[in-house]
C-alpha cells in the first residue's frame, strides 16, 4: 500500500546537482586554466622581456658594430638612420649614439621626445614620477681598440607592462570565454548524458513512490545510467508484478476479512437481534421440544429458560382453539412451509394472552429440516385495541347503540336472513321533533343526556333481538323482523315507540317533552337492500313530520311522489329568480277609523313555468330548507322598492310596507346591513319598512336575535309579530324584544264577533297591545262587523278581504289612488 | 670681387650657347661613332644615393644620344680620383677643384655647370653655434673646425681655408677635422662635436639638415664670394657633336616636364653652359691656399 507519509516531504531537484556540477566544472576550469594562464603569462612575459632584451642587444650591438665609420667621419645622417631605424621598433622608446663625452652623435628622436629628456633617462633621473618607465641599454662602439662612444637604447617598460596587461586581459577574456564555452558544453553534455537520465530516474522513482508502476524509464544510452535505467525498469516490472499479486492477495484477504466480519457482525447482530428481539423467539427440535427461548419469551410468559427448555410449547396453551387448528399448523410445518397465525395462550401466572406467531422450519445446508423457529409477538393489547376500534366503528359513543354502519350491516344480515327464511323486516326511522330547540336552549350536554334517555326508552320498547341504532343527531333506526303472521305487530311497535317519548324527560332538573316522527319501510314490500329501505323509511318519517309530527307513517308510493315533487320544486326554485318567475302582491293595510290606506303587507307569489302557481306554503319551507330563502327575500325587497318608485304615497300617515321574514333568513350573515340599506332607500321614497316575524323566532330567546332586532329598530325598521296568539303562549318575550306592532292572527278574527272566546281573546290581545304601546293590526278582516268590533276594541289597523285581496303592483297603484286620504 | 667680375651676362651667354648648340646639332651628324657614354659622378653623396639621383638623367641621355650610357661613381674621393685618372669617363660631374686638376692633367673641359636652388653660383660658409661665443674668424683660434669633405673638397674645405687664411689663421692655429659630407659637418657642429663647420652656404637649408636640427641655433660666421657651381666636364677627344648634343639635351631639362622631374631627382634646378675660364677664380683660391695648384 502506498503511503505518502513514508516519504519525507522533500522536493527533488536536479538544479542543485547541476549547479554543483557547474560550480565544480567552473572552479576546476578557472583554477586550471587560470593557473595555466598565469604560468604561460609569466613565461611569456619573461620570454618577451628576454626576447626584447635579446633583440635590443642584437640591434644595439649591430648598430655599434656598423657605426664606427660613421662616427669617425661625423656621418651624422647615417647615424641618424641607424637610430631612426632602431626607433621604429615599438618596444624601443628611443635610441641615440653618444660619443665618449656623452654627446649625441645623432639628431633623430621620436616625437615628441627631446634630447634633454633622453639624457635624463640615460642618467636614470627621469623615471621617478614619470608616466613612462624607461630602461636603457648601452652598447659600446669600438673602433679597433678605441672606444668611440656607445649606442644607447631606451625601452619603455611601461609599454611592455601595458602590452602584458593587454595580453593578460585578452587572455583573461579568452579564458573566460573558453571557461564559459567549456562549462556550457560540459554542462549540456552532463545535462544530456547525466542529468536527463538522472531526472528520468528520479521521476520514475517518484512515480514508484506514488504507486505508479506502468511508466518505464526511457533511457536508451549504453552507459552506466542506461544500465541503471534498464535495471530500474526490470526492478519496476518485478515490483509491479509483486505489487499486483500483493494487491490481489490483499484484496482477497480484505474481501475475506470483510465477509467474515460481515458474517460475524451479522451473526452477532442476529444473535443480539434474537436476544433483544421485541418478539418472543422459540426454537424447538423436530419433536417440538423447546431448545431455546429468548428473554422476551420469559418476559411474556413468565417461564425462565430453565423452566421451559425440554418442554413442549403446548404448555402455554390457554385458549379454546380446536384441534384442527394445531393439526393444520403441524401439517404446514412438516411439509416445510411457514405457518402464520394467532394463539391464545396462557402465562405462567394464569393470564391468557394473544400471540401472533410465525413458525418456520430451520434447514441445514443440505436442506434438511432440523429445527423449528417460532417468532411470536404479544398482540394482547392490539387485540383489545381492535376490539375497541370495532366497538367505536360500529356503535354510537354517546348512547352505546349500534351506529349507522352496524345497523346497515345488521339490516343486510336480516334481509339475507329474510330472503332465506321468509318473513319481513321493518326499518323504523325515528326522528325527534324539536330536538334542536333543546340543544339550543339547554346546550349540547343536555341534548346528549336527552338522547341517551331517548335511546333507553326506545330500547326498552324493542325486543332483545331487535336492533336499535343511532344514525346521528336525533335520528334513530330500529330494525324489527318477524314472520308473515305477526306483521300487524309493527303498528303496535311503532305506536309504542311514539308514545314512549311523549312522557316528560327530566334533564338538568327541567322537564322536556320530546315527540318523535317515525317513518317505516318494510322488506320485502318496499325494497330489498339497506339503502333503499332506509331511504324509504326516511321519506316516510319526513312525511310524518310534515303531517304534524308525533306520529308515524308507513312508506307508500304517494309519499315517494311527494318527495319527488319536493325535489322538483327545489330544483325549479333555484332557477326561479333568474327566470323572473316570482312577483310580489300587496295586501293593503287600512286605518280602521277612516279606511285610509297606511301601507301593505308584501306577499310573494311564484308562477313556475313547469308547475304553474305554487303557493308560499309549498315553496317557502323548501326555500328555507335549501337556503334559497335569503336570495329570494333580497330579490323581493329590491323588486318591491323598484316598483314603489312609481307610487303616489299618501302623505297623511307614514306609509308602511311589511315583509314576512323567515327565521332562517333572519339569522343570515349580513341580514341586518341589507335590511338597513333597504330601509334607507325606502325612506327616500317615503316608505317605512316593517318586518313580520313569527313567535317561533322569539322562542329561541337568543341574545343575537335581540341584538339584531335592536339594530333593525335603530335603523327605523318596525318589528311586527305575525300571527300573534297562535304560537307558544309565553308572553314573557314581549317584554324582552323591541316589538313595534302585533298582528292579531286571523283565527281570532274569524270568530268575532260571534264566538265569545275569540272575542275575549281578541279583546285581551288588544288590551295588552295597547297597554304595551304596540301598534295593533288585525289580519283576515272579512266583514264589516269584524271591522267594527275591532275599532271598538281600539285596534287601529287591519287588513283582509273586506278591504282588498292581495294584488299586483299596478292594481295596488290604482287602489292607492282610489282610496280616500 | 674676383668671382663677380667674371660674371658676365649669363642670359645672353645662355642664349648664345643654346643657339650655338642648336646650330651645331643641325650641322653635325649624330654621335654614331660612340659606342657607350660613361658618366662619372663624384661622391658628393654616398654612391647609392648618387646613382639613385642621376640614374634618370643617364637614362634620358641614353635615349636622346642614341648610345648606351653607363653611370659610375666611387665610394670616396680617392677612388673616384683613381677612376678619373684613368680617363674612363666621357662625361664627368666633379667639384671645382677636381675639375681644375682634371682639366690640367687629364684634358677635361667644362661643358655645363649645376644650378642649385636656382643659383648658378655657390658660396662657402663657416658655421658655428650661436651659443659658442665665436664672433669672428679669429675667434676660431685654437678651435676645432670640421670640414664637410676632404682636403680636395672645394666648397667644404678649400674655400673655407681660403677664408681662414685671409683672416690670418694659419695651419696649426686651429684643428682640422673632416666629416663625411658638408651637411654632416654642420650637424656635427650643431651637436657640439666641433666649433665650426665648413660647408656651402646653402647646406643649412638642405632638408637633411633643416629637418633634423633647429638651424636657428647656427650662424654663418663667414661667407665666401660667389664661385661657379659644380661643373660637368667632357673628355677631350669626344666629338663636338656629342658634346653639343649632351649640352643641348641637359640644358633642355629645365624646359620640359620630364626634364624638370629629372632635375628634381638630381636635386638640381638646371644646367647652364660654362667654360673653363669660368673656374679661374677657383684656381686663384687654390693658389692662395697651397701654392702648389
Amino acid at each position: 500500500m502506498q503511503n505518502d507519509s513514508h516519504y519525507p516531504n522533500r522536493k527533488f531537484s536536479t538544479s542543485t546537482l547541476s549547479l554543483k556540477f557547474i560550480a565544480w566544472i567552473s572552479s576546476v576550469l578557472i583554477l586550471t586554466l587560470g593557473a595555466a594562464a598565469g604560468y604561460f603569462t609569466s613565461n611569456q612575459q619573461q620570454l618577451l622581456a628576454d626576447s626584447l632584451k635579446h633583440k635590443a642587444e642584437t640591434l644595439g650591438n649591430f648598430v655599434a658594430l656598423i657605426s664606427p665609420d660613421a662616427i669617425v667621419s661625423f656621418d651624422i645622417s647615417t647615424l641618424d638612420k641607424f637610430v631612426k631605424q632602431l626607433s621604429t621598433d615599438p618596444d624601443i622608446k628611443f635610441s641615440v649614439i653618444l660619443n665618449n663625452e656623452g654627446k649625441a652623435l645623432t639628431t633623430y628622436l621620436p616625437e615628441p621626445l627631446t634630447l634633454q629628456q633622453v639624457n635624463q633617462w640615460i642618467s636614470h633621473t627621469a623615471n621617478a614620477g614619470q608616466k613612462h618607465r624607461v630602461s636603457t641599454l648601452h652598447f659600446p662602439i669600438h673602433h679597433y681598440q678605441d672606444k668611440l662612444g656607445e649606442v644607447v637604447i631606451g625601452f619603455d617598460t611601461q609599454q611592455l607592462q601595458q602590452l602584458m596587461r593587454q595580453s593578460l586581459t585578452k587572455q583573461f577574456v579568452i579564458y573566460i570565454a573558453i571557461i564559459l564555452f567549456l562549462s556550457l558544453i560540459i554542462f549540456h553534455i552532463f545535462r544530456y548524458s547525466v542529468m536527463q537520465p538522472v531526472r528520468k530516474l528520479r521521476e520514475g522513482a517518484s512515480r514508484v513512490a506514488q504507486g505508479q508502476f506502468n511508466h518505464k524509464i526511457e533511457i536508451y544510452s549504453g552507459d552506466e545510467l542506461g544500465e541503471l535505467a534498464l535495471c530500474f525498469n526490470n526492478m519496476l516490472q518485478e515490483i509491479s508484478a509483486d505489487r499486483k499479486k500483493l494487491l490481489e492477495t490483499n484484496m482477497r484477504l480484505e474481501d475475506e476479512v470483510a465477509l467474515r466480519k460481515q458474517a460475524t457482525d451479522e451473526l452477532s447482530k442476529l444473535s443480539r437481534a434474537v436476544e433483544q428481539s421485541p418478539a418472543s423467539v422459540v426454537i424447538t427440535d423436530l419433536e417440538g421440544n423447546i431448545e431455546y427461548v429468548n428473554p422476551k419469551f420469559t418476559e411474556v410468559t413468565g417461564y425462565t429458560s430453565a423452566e421451559i427448555l425440554g418442554k413442549k410449547p403446548n404448555l402455554l396453551k390457554g385458549g379454546n382453539a380446536p384441534k384442527s387448528f394445531y393439526r393444520t399448523m403441524w401439517n404446514t410445518l412438516v411439509s416445510g412451509d411457514i405457518w402464520e397465525g394467532e394463539f391464545e395462550n396462557r402465562r405462567k401466572n394464569g393470564e391468557t394472552y394473544w400471540e401472533s406467531a410465525t413458525i418456520a422450519p430451520i434447514k441445514n445446508a443440505s436442506g434438511t429440516v432440523t429445527h423449528y423457529l417460532a417468532v411470536k409477538e404479544d398482540i394482547t393489547e392490539r387485540k383489545e385495541f381492535e376490539k375497541r376500534l370495532y366497538e367505536q366503528a360500529t356503535h354510537d359513543a354517546l348512547t352505546g347503540l349500534p351506529n349507522r354502519n352496524l345497523v346497515y350491516d345488521r339490516l343486510s344480515q336480516l334481509i339475507e336472513q329474510t330472503k332465506r327464511n321468509g318473513g319481513w323486516v321493518a326499518v323504523i326511522y325515528i326522528d325527534l321533533d324539536n330536538f334542536k330547540m333543546v340543544n339550543d336552549t339547554l346546550g349540547h350536554a343536555a341534548g346528549d343526556k336527552l338522547l341517551i334517555a331517548v335511546a333507553q326508552r326506545l330500547r326498552s320498547i324493542l325486543r332483545t333481538q331487535d336492533t336499535l341504532g343511532r344514525l346521528g343527531g336525533d335520528e334513530f333506526l330500529a330494525l324489527v323482523n318477524g314472520t308473515d303472521e305477526d306483521i300487524s305487530h309493527i303498528n303496535q311497535i311503532a305506536s309504542k315507540l311514539v308514545k314512549s317519548l311523549e312522557s316528560d324527560f327530566e334533564i338538568n332538573d327541567k322537564l322536556f317533552v320530546v315527540t318523535s316522527s317515525i317513518g317505516i319501510a318494510l322488506h320485502p314490500n318496499d325494497g330489498d337492500n339497506p339503502e333503499a329501505l332506509i331511504r324509504d323509511a326516511d321519506l316516510a318519517m319526513y312525511h310524518a313530520k310534515k303531517r304534524g309530527r308525533n306520529n308515524f307513517y308507513f312508506y307508500n308510493a304517494a309519499i315517494s311522489r311527494l318527495s319527488m315533487e319536493d325535489m322538483e320544486l327545489k330544483s325549479n326554485l333555484q332557477r326561479a329568480i333568474t327566470r323572473n318567475e316570482f312577483y310580489p302582491v300587496f295586501q293593503p293595510m287600512i286605518r280602521l277609523i277612516d279606511n285610509a290606506i297606511i301601507g301593505a303587507e308584501v306577499l310573494l307569489r311564484w308562477e313556475s313555468r313547469e308547475q304553474g302557481n305554487i303557493p308560499p306554503i309549498r315553496f317557502i319551507p323548501i326555500a328555507e330548507e335549501s337556503g334559497l330563502i335569503g336570495n329570494i327575500a333580497e330579490w323581493t325587497f329590491t323588486d318591491v322598492l323598484d316598483k314603489a318608485r312609481h307610487w303616489k304615497i299618501p302623505a297623511d300617515e307614514e306609509f308602511t310596507l311589511s315583509f314576512n321574514i323567515s327565521p332562517r333568513h333572519f339569522h343570515h350573515e349580513g341580514f341586518s346591513s341589507f335590511i338597513a340599506s333597504m330601509a334607507v332607500r325606502a325612506r327616500e321614497q317615503g316608505i317605512r319598512l316593517a318586518l313580520e316575524i313569527t313567535e317561533g323566532l322569539l322562542l329561541d330567546n337568543q341574545p343575537v336575535v335581540i341584538e339584531r332586532m335592536y339594530e333593525l329598530q335603530q335603523a327605523g325598521i318596525a318589528i311586527a309579530i305575525d300571527d300573534f296568539g297562535t304560537g307558544y303562549s309565553s308572553l314573557s318575550y314581549l317584554k324582552h324584544y323591541p316589538i313595534n306592532q302585533l298582528k292579531i292572527d286571523q283565527t281570532f278574527i274569524d270568530g268575532i264577533p260571534g264566538d265569545k272566546n275569540d272575542c275575549m281573546l281578541t279583546e285581551t290581545i288588544a288590551l295588552m297591545g295597547r297597554k304595551l304601546g304596540y301598534r295593533l293590526v288585525a289580519e283576515g278582516i272579512e266583514t264589516a262587523d269584524q271591522a267594527e268590533f275591532l275599532r271598538k276594541l281600539g285596534v287601529e289597523y287591519g287588513q283582509g278581504y273586506l278591504f282588498a285581496k292581495p294584488m299586483k303592483d299596478h292594481d295596488f297603484v290604482s287602489f292607492i289612488h282610489k282610496l280616500p286620504g | 670681387m674676383l668671382i663677380s667680375s667674371r660674371c658676365f651676362n649669363h642670359k645672353r651667354l645662355e642664349f648664345a650657347a643654346v643657339l650655338f648648340i642648336i646650330i651645331g646639332i643641325l650641322s653635325t651628324p649624330p654621335a654614331a661613332a660612340l659606342d657607350e657614354l660613361v658618366i662619372g659622378v663624384f661622391p658628393r653623396r654616398n654612391p647609392a644615393v648618387t646613382i639613385q639621383l642621376f640614374k634618370p638623367l643617364a637614362a634620358h641621355l641614353e635615349e636622346k644620344l642614341g648610345v648606351g650610357v653607363r653611370l659610375e661613381t666611387a665610394p670616396n674621393f680617392s677612388a673616384f680620383e683613381r677612376m678619373l685618372n684613368s680617363r674612363r669617363f666621357h662625361l664627368v660631374h666633379l667639384n671645382q677643384y677636381q675639375y681644375i686638376q682634371a682639366h690640367d692633367r687629364l684634358g677635361y673641359d667644362a661643358l655645363l655647370q649645376n644650378e642649385e636652388f636656382g643659383q648658378k653660383t655657390i658660396k662657402g660658409a663657416l658655421y658655428t653655434r650661436k651659443d659658442s661665443g665665436i664672433k669672428s674668424i679669429k675667434d676660431l683660434q685654437g678651435r676645432t673646425i670640421l670640414f664637410g669633405g676632404g682636403k680636395d673638397a672645394m666648397m667644404s674645405y678649400l674655400v673655407h681655408t681660403y677664408l681662414l687664411r685671409k683672416a690670418g689663421l694659419m695651419p696649426g692655429d686651429y684643428q682640422e677635422k673632416f666629416a663625411i659630407s658638408p651637411p654632416n659637418a654642420v650637424l656635427a657642429v650643431y651637436l657640439g662635436h666641433a666649433d665650426a663647420a665648413g660647408a656651402g652656404d646653402m647646406v643649412a637649408q638642405l632638408p637633411m639638415v633643416a629637418d633634423k636640427i633647429d638651424t636657428n641655433e647656427l650662424m654663418q660666421l663667414a661667407v665666401s664670394d660667389e664661385l661657379p657651381q659644380l661643373p660637368w666636364a667632357v673628355k677631350q677627344g669626344l666629338s663636338d657633336s656629342v658634346k653639343d648634343k649632351i649640352r643641348y639635351e641637359m640644358m633642355l631639362f629645365s624646359h620640359s616636364e620630364q626634364g624638370v622631374r629629372i632635375l628634381q631627382q638630381a636635386q638640381l634646378t638646371g644646367f647652364n653652359p660654362v667654360s673653363d675660364s669660368d673656374y679661374d677664380p677657383i684656381r686663384t683660391i687654390m693658389h692662395k691656399i697651397s701654392g702648389h695648384h
